[in-house]
């Protein structure tokens, strides 16, 4: 299974160019997607969903094309899809929920029906409050329920878009290991702007930013490109900041000053030592560039 | 049967209410009229009571199903499934009609043995069940309009609210403008509520079944916007911001 992404661009009425010609090679196991807010993440991940008909450009997903009518309902037949804002039906109970999309999926034998949304619960670990109505959960419980429904079909194309954000850090952790089981021989995107998600779950990972991908590889390779251009530098004085083309990744007050971590072309000033990039150092080194 | 129960309950199950809530309040009304006014003779009785599943009635589905239609709390995830949402808007339409259709068959079956539905003159024959079941066009046909513009204003507009008014403003054009669709034949086939109003007229039958052509016309309409996802997701996107 594959998904191949060829100059794909999406333009809202209004002239809003979401997308500039997209092309990206997406093979099986996790694929970190990360940008800032309006880099045209969603706008991708709805395109691949089938929601949104892009501008121009192509999207194979293993066999179909995605784009044409047949295509596009064999791809949501094997596809799973966790929206950046999942709504869900107050009333309902998260095991009612999940047999309604069950049937929506297609899922028709009841029997076979309740025994997956059974295990999808467990896997989730909901089935002590499953019997609860939605209105009731907390928004990490949600989430829960929504990559519940989204493995449903056990599809072989899962997306999901900004699935942390808002979460609480432990709630984080928990998500984050639950997607990191999800690779194996089925596409995972992963659409994000927390870099830590990312590097904590993703092989390979695609750089946003503007409607245009700025690099597309293996996290390692993501890395390995910004080799060089890392720096730490300790000034006396916190509001001594370093000077120059460059950009503070972090800052660290000490007792007697500040250290400061940053990207840039050259040595910042006598004193910076090189450091080893983290996939957050090369994500700053990259939308500063370009 | 499942699938019809969780959409149901999706759509909330006080959506069905409307119906008996419309039902019931109108008897009380007419009742009400009949105790404690000078105006509570058989004829305008009638026609309240008549007016209640001929007017009342398809007004309140109309508004129900344009709220409905292209609002739905998961859309985002509706329009990832290989199921299309325009299927679940028909099918919540006609969940509505259906709860409509039920309650107008219950009252008119005591309107009828009651002599409380107004006979318009086209079906004014002996012959019990014959003209019971042709009365059932009474409501059937307007509920049928209604509900049709309902489902295809809002499929257009995209906006449950604009299309809920914008059929009611039809439906006051029909209840005080009638005069017109009774004097121009060319209005004749749009006449919504010639049994409350006009029952002498002698298009009564042909404008029932001309009707219920034009709502399959209007439920086509509605349906060709809905399959496409992107002005959904946008309305849906407006709506959560």
């Amino acid at each position: 299974m594959r998904v191949i992404v060829s100059g794909l661009r999406k333009t809202y009425r209004g002239g809003v160019h979401a997308l500039n010609g997209v092309t990206l090679d997406i093979p099986s196991g996790m694929f970190g997607l990360l940008g800032p807010n309006g880099a045209g993440k969603t706008t991708l991940m709805r395109i691949l969903a089938g929601i949104l008909r892009p501008s121009g450009g192509s999207v194979q997903v293993g066999a179909f094309d995605a784009l044409s009518g047949k295509g596009q309902l064999a791809v949501k037949r094997l596809l799973g899809y966790l929206p950046q804002e999942l709504g869900v039906y107050p009333d309902l109970s998260a095991r009612e929920f999940l047999d309604y999309i069950a049937l929506l999926k297609g899922l028709d034998d009841r029997q076979a029906r309740r025994q997956r949304v059974d295990t999808l619960l467990e896997l989730v670990a909901l089935s002590d409050v499953a019997s609860r109505k939605l209105k009731t959960y907390s928004g990490g419980m949600k989430r829960r329920v929504g990559i519940a429904q989204a493995l449903l079909n056990d599809p072989q194309l899962l997306i999901v878009d900004e699935p942390t954000a808002g979460l609480d850090p432990e709630e984080r952790i928990r998500f984050r290991n639950l997607l990191a089981d999800l690779g194996g021989n089925r596409v995972v995107i992963l659409s994000t702007h927390i870099v830590e998600d990312v590097a904590q779950t993703c092989q390979r990972v695609a750089i946003m930013k503007s409607g245009r991908v700025l690099f597309q590889g293996t996290v390692g390779q993501l890395t390995q490109a910004t080799r060089g251009h890392v720096w730490t530098l300790t000034t006396p004085h916190v509001s001594m900041r370093p000077q120059g083309d460059l950009a503070v990744v972090s800052t660290i007050q000490t007792g007697a000053g500040a250290q400061f971590r940053v990207v840039g072309d050259m040595a910042p000033q006598a004193g910076a030592r090189l450091v080893e990039p983290t996939l957050e150092d090369s994500y700053v080194w990259f939308m500063r560039e370009r | 049967m499942e699938r019809i129960w969780y959409e149901l309950r999706v759509m909330r199950l006080w959506t069905l209410a409307v119906p008996v809530v419309i039902v019931a309040g109108m008897t009380l009304a007419t009742i009400a009229i009949r105790l404690f006014t000078a105006h509570g003779d058989h004829h305008t009785l009638a026609q309240l009571m008549t007016a209640t599943i001929e007017m009342l009635l398809p007004l309140g589905a109309a508004v129900v199903v344009a709220s409905l239609t292209t609002s739905d709390q998961a859309m985002e995830l509706r329009l990832t499934l290989p199921q299309p949402f325009a299927l679940t808007a028909l099918l919540r339409a006609a969940l509505v009609i259906a709860a409509s259709g039920a309650v107008a068959i219950v009252a008119g079956v005591f309107l009828y043995h009651w002599k409380f539905w107004r006979i318009p003159a086209q079906a004014d024959y002996s012959g019990v069940a014959p003209q019971f079941l042709e009365l059932q066009l009474t409501w059937l046909a307007p509920l049928l309009v209604l509900a049709a513009l309902g489902f295809a204003l809002a499929a257009l507009l995209r906006n449950g609210a604009l299309s809920g008014a914008v059929v009611g403003v039809v439906w006051l054009i029909e209840s005080f403008a009638y005069g017109y669709f009774v004097v121009y034949a060319w209005l004749n086939p749009l006449f919504l509520f010639p049994t409350t109003l006009a029952p002498s007229v002698s298009f009564w039958l042909s404008s029932r079944l001309e009707l219920i052509a034009l709502a399959l016309v209007l439920f086509l309409l509605g349906w060709l916007p809905l399959r496409r996802g992107e002005s959904l997701i946008r309305s849906a996107d407006a709506a959560s911001e």
